[in-house]
């Protein structure tokens, strides 16, 4: 690489094409990374679109309609009736034990896939109305439960 | 004070407050707005400091007269939690009569306005302790710092603590408060909070001294008086960043210590670019390299904290993550924003135009080395891949703005994305960091280098090999399986097991690595084993993260109150409890068995009462530490099987809750249609290998038909709701009455590795700060010595010449 004595308009030329490259590779590695990101980010769907989507992954948003919830704790099976913001409800199965305060909770983002009839959910993210001020480390406690990697 | 009697039925008992506690919080008022004048005084004085040299001298007094009285306002918002002065809006809402010293004291920084506090008096904290060692620097130092300080004072006017319940415009006592949030009831709220603000308080440090030296055009006198604390920065939010993954370890439940939340990663990302500053700053005061990127790097770590606390604190996240946020006061969020948008453009173009005019001056690079093999190579690539990581996460937690931004539908980053992704940079980062430590500044051949790694790898691989041996031994309770493969980003498939025992192998090799050269560093020179300590702790570390989660199982379950059930390997049986279901430290007693033996587990589980009646369950898990691995058990709250109504015919079977019930038939008695007539429904159980009949009965009355429920077995009950007397089919309703606590056992290996790694970590941080320690300002020379490993390392602190990328060849 350059000549020998380092000097010389040859060494400066080679001095901005590797800059350049460095950017160029930074700029590529970011660009990379955040569409890594964004394609591999989950978007929230509402009843409609869960019903034509494909994947085990989708979130679908809404509010759990009070007095649907059902428990089957022996079956390790929660089943609820949700609605989501534009107005449809759809019954949803959970196969597990229900998270600590289900039954406190108003929102939640059941995730899983569209089934026949139901939406088949296998993890639940919830946020319940609480008496505390929501502090940031507070709200996340139980409102979390996430399947592990 | 005694509270005075009201005579209002509707109300609750309201008190007077005492003159007193009005006097402290007027007094708290009173510091925050003389820490805005205060701050702007001093920036003005410094500002004309050249005019008149006493003016200087007021600009500091200035200075700490600010510092103090945000220490003041924090002295009277602590003053009046301690007193549970509850006509506070803020002691009223974060603590209750029930609250321990310990917890009212951490009260004060457990809500927004508090925590806005903290970090305004950790902040100035460090700058005060910064002050003596700016020197030359001080004065531009000092005028950002008290920009920064008053700006988080005036953010602090809007979202004051110190608000008072007002009751037709007159301050009222209410009896007692809300009470802190149950989850951050915990020994960790005492201790993260201070740790990582102190952290974060430290990153103004960083900020600010390099703003001075870009303004000063010299960025070679800083470099060593700051390197301190640059460690101690990046000691304290690394410190700061595990506790908090011990607390969500230990009481959130989620079974892990971290999990990519977007309140982690705002203090992840600063934390990787003050990684990258250290490592930065040790080139340049080798090597008179990368002067330009380290001042960007000390601007990036505050900026990149700033623009963490708008987007959580902003409500931007609120409406696309199930976390809540509590959001900020518009002015004040406005001034946050201000901060940030004048901090990012006044640092870049200050940085920008002293970039391009020092590149004019540029005098020739010096050649390429003729490999790859050197230090100072291998320290740019890490700090780039650290650097990345750190951008990475950034990008990840900014993902719901960008989606807003782009009018987009809202998305939601989890976590595995994050571990799919971030993984691409973490092994190339360990392996650069298990390498760097036995390079020479001076290029080598590559055989020169694989000769002294040698032995490094061979134990790695050593290791790795028995370690893998291990998990494949029966009764390692390891379980790996070899066909399982994981969808990485852009559909890449990988097998589970290579990917494990690449991740374990290159943490074995940063630990391996970093402790061979600390024995190495032990013997020449004590005081210098700070970074390899460091090294071989982030290795300790990562391992365990990497054991405790790659190799974790779990299970979800049910355990009904009567009897054992099977979860994992164990027999789980439950055992009562400890106290009441609204006693705050109840635990729920577990008995797991397995043939070798049985272990008492107590996860906790409350109830509280909210305003409208309804309970709230709360729990925390037990945490049973074994010397390889934790078993870890959450319960949730109690429930019971939802009734089951379903038609019969006769003879029919149904599965119920383990009891396989049958419908052996209909009597009638009296005639049909007729007041006092029953309908009987016979019904058989078997449960357990016993067997049970009862009899079902509908009545007729004269206020209509009367169902009651009987007990069919122990723990169910059978109810007639309608029947068919054609055909004699009947619709029954079954009601367990028996308790479930839903459960999740975790069984999490080499856990400890975690704790005792982040220990060694802290303490090399920490002593590699103090060896590097300079109480002096630069100008005097009885620093400490140079504490490198590496003589070659030139102590040249003199020299206000601008020093910029590749302008000197002659380090070597």
């Amino acid at each position: 690489m350059g000549n020998g004595l380092g000097f010389g308009p040859n060494r400066t030329h080679e001095m901005k094409n590797r800059k350049l490259g460095m950017i160029l590779l930074s700029l590529g590695g970011l660009a990379l990374m955040a569409s890594a990101f964004l394609v591999n980010a989950s978007p929230y769907v509402t009843v409609a679109q869960a019903k034509t989507m494909r994947g085990d992954n989708l979130h679908l948003a809404g509010d759990l309609i009070p007095g649907t919830m059902r428990v089957r704790s022996s079956e390790l099976k929660v089943e609820f009736q949700m609605k989501d913001a534009e107005g449809a409800t759809v019954p949803v199965i959970y196969a597990g034990t229900p998270p600590a305060n289900m039954g406190s909770a108003t929102k939640v983002v059941a995730i899983g896939q569209y089934q026949d009839d139901h939406f088949q959910a296998r993890q639940l993210l919830l946020k319940c109305p609480s008496k505390y001020e929501s502090t940031d480390k507070g709200a996340e406690a139980g409102a979390k439960k996430d399947a592990p990697y | 004070m005694p509270p005075t009697e009201g005579h209002q039925h509707t109300a609750p008992v309201l008190g007077v407050p005492p003159d007193w506690s009005l006097w402290v919080g007027s007094l708290g008022r009173t510091f925050i707005f003389l820490a805005v004048a205060f701050f702007l005084a001093t920036t003005l004085f410094w500002v004309l400091q050249p005019r008149r040299d006493r003016w200087g001298r007021w600009g500091t007094l200035s200075f700490v007269l600010g510092c103090t009285s945000l220490f003041g306002a924090f002295g009277s918002l602590a003053t009046l939690f301690i007193n549970q002065r509850f006509e506070f809006a803020y002691v009223y809402g974060h603590s209750d009569a029930a609250t321990t010293l310990a917890y009212r004291v951490a009260a004060v920084w457990s809500g927004q306005q508090g925590s806005f506090l903290l970090w305004a008096c950790c902040s100035a904290i460090f700058g005060l302790i910064a002050l003596r060692s700016v020197g030359v620097d001080r004065r531009w130092y000092i005028v950002v710092y008290a920009l920064f300080l008053g700006a988080i004072s005036g953010i602090l006017a809007y979202e004051s603590p110190f608000l008072l319940n007002l009751v037709d415009g007159k301050p009222v006592v209410p009896p007692d408060g809300v009470g802190l949030q149950p989850s951050l009831l915990n020994y960790w709220v005492t201790i993260h909070p201070p740790t990582i603000f102190l952290g974060f308080g430290s990153l103004t440090v960083l900020f600010a001294w390099a703003f001075s030296a870009l303004l000063r055009r010299d960025l070679e006198t800083w470099v060593r008086p700051i390197r301190p604390y640059a460690i101690v920065c990046m000691t304290l939010l690394g410190l700061g960043l595990c506790m908090g993954g011990f607390w969500a370890y230990e009481t959130l439940g989620w079974g892990g210590f971290w999990a990519w939340d977007p309140v982690e990663n705002v203090s992840f990302v600063p934390w990787c670019i003050t990684v990258a500053l250290v490592h930065g700053l040790y080139v340049q005061a080798a090597r008179k390299k990368g002067a330009f990127a380290n001042a960007m790097l000390a601007g990036c770590g505050l900026l990149s904290f700033v623009y963490g606390t708008f987007l959580t604190r902003s409500g931007l996240l609120g409406d696309t993550s199930v976390h809540s946020f509590a959001e900020m006061d518009r002015s004040a969020l406005r001034i946050l924003v201000g901060v940030l948008g004048v901090g990012i453009l006044a640092f870049l173009v200050t940085w920008t135009v002293r970039w391009r005019a020092a590149r004019k001056l540029a005098s020739a690079a010096p050649p390429p080395e003729k490999t790859p093999f050197h230090r100072e190579a291998f320290l740019s690539a890490g700090m780039w891949l650290i650097l990345a990581t750190g951008v990475g996460a950034g990008i990840g937690m900014s993902v719901p703005l960008v989606q807003a931004l782009l009018g987009q539908a809202p998305k939601r980053v989890e976590e595995h994305t994050y571990h799919l992704i971030l993984v691409w940079l973490y092994l190339p980062l360990m392996v650069v960091m298990g390498m760097a430590p036995f390079l020479s500044w001076r290029a080598q051949g590559g055989k020169v280098v694989f000769q002294r790694l040698t032995w490094v790898v061979v134990s790695t691989l050593t290791l790795l090999g028995i370690f893998l041996f291990w998990i494949r031994l029966p009764f390692s309770n390891y379980r790996l399986d070899p066909k399982e493969s994981i969808t990485g980003p852009f559909g890449f498939e990988f097998g589970q097991v290579p990917l494990m025992a690449l991740l374990v192998g290159v943490s074995l090799f940063v630990l391996i690595s970093g402790l061979w050269r600390l024995l190495e560093t032990w013997k020449r020179s004590f005081p210098a084993i700070g970074g390899m300590l460091t090294h071989f702790g982030i290795g300790v570390t990562m391992l365990g993260l990497v054991v405790s989660r790659g190799f974790e199982r779990s299970e979800q379950f049910a355990v009904p109150e009567d009897r054992p059930v099977r979860a994992m390997e164990f027999i789980v049986e439950r055992e009562g409890r400890t106290k009441q279901l609204f006693d705050r430290t109840n635990e729920e007693l577990f008995r797991l068995t397995t043939d070798r033996g049985n272990i008492l587990m107590h996860p906790g589980l409350y109830y509280i009462e909210q305003d409208d009646g309804r309970v709230q369950p709360f729990a925390w898990p037990h945490v049973h530490r074994f010397p390889l691995y934790d078993l870890y058990l959450v319960v949730g709250a109690l429930s019971f099987d939802d009734p089951f109504t379903r038609e019969f015919k006769v003879g029919e079977e149904v599965l119920y809750d383990q009891t396989l019930v049958k419908y052996l038939g209909m009597r009638m008695e009296g005639q049909p249609g007729q007041v006092g007539t029953k309908f009987i429904a016979d019904v058989q159980a078997r449960v357990d290998g016993q067997e049970y009949r009862t009899s079902a009965v509908f009545e007729m009355t004269e206020q209509g038909p009367r169902r009651q429920a009987v007990r069919l077995t122990p723990t169910l009950l059978v109810q007639l709701d309608r029947m068919d007397a054609g055909t004699k089919s009947v619709t029954l309703t079954l009601s367990s009455i028996l308790a479930y606590y839903p459960a999740e056992l975790f069984f999490k290996p080499m856990t400890g590795l975690v704790w005792v790694g982040v220990g060694i970590m802290s303490l090399g941080g920490f002593l590699a700060a103090w060896s590097r320690r300079r109480l002096r300002s630069p100008g005097s020379s009885s620093g400490s010595s140079t504490a490198d490993s590496d003589p070659k390392e030139s102590e040249s602190s003199e020299g206000p010449a601008l020093e910029i990328d590749h302008a000197s060849a002659s380090a070597r």
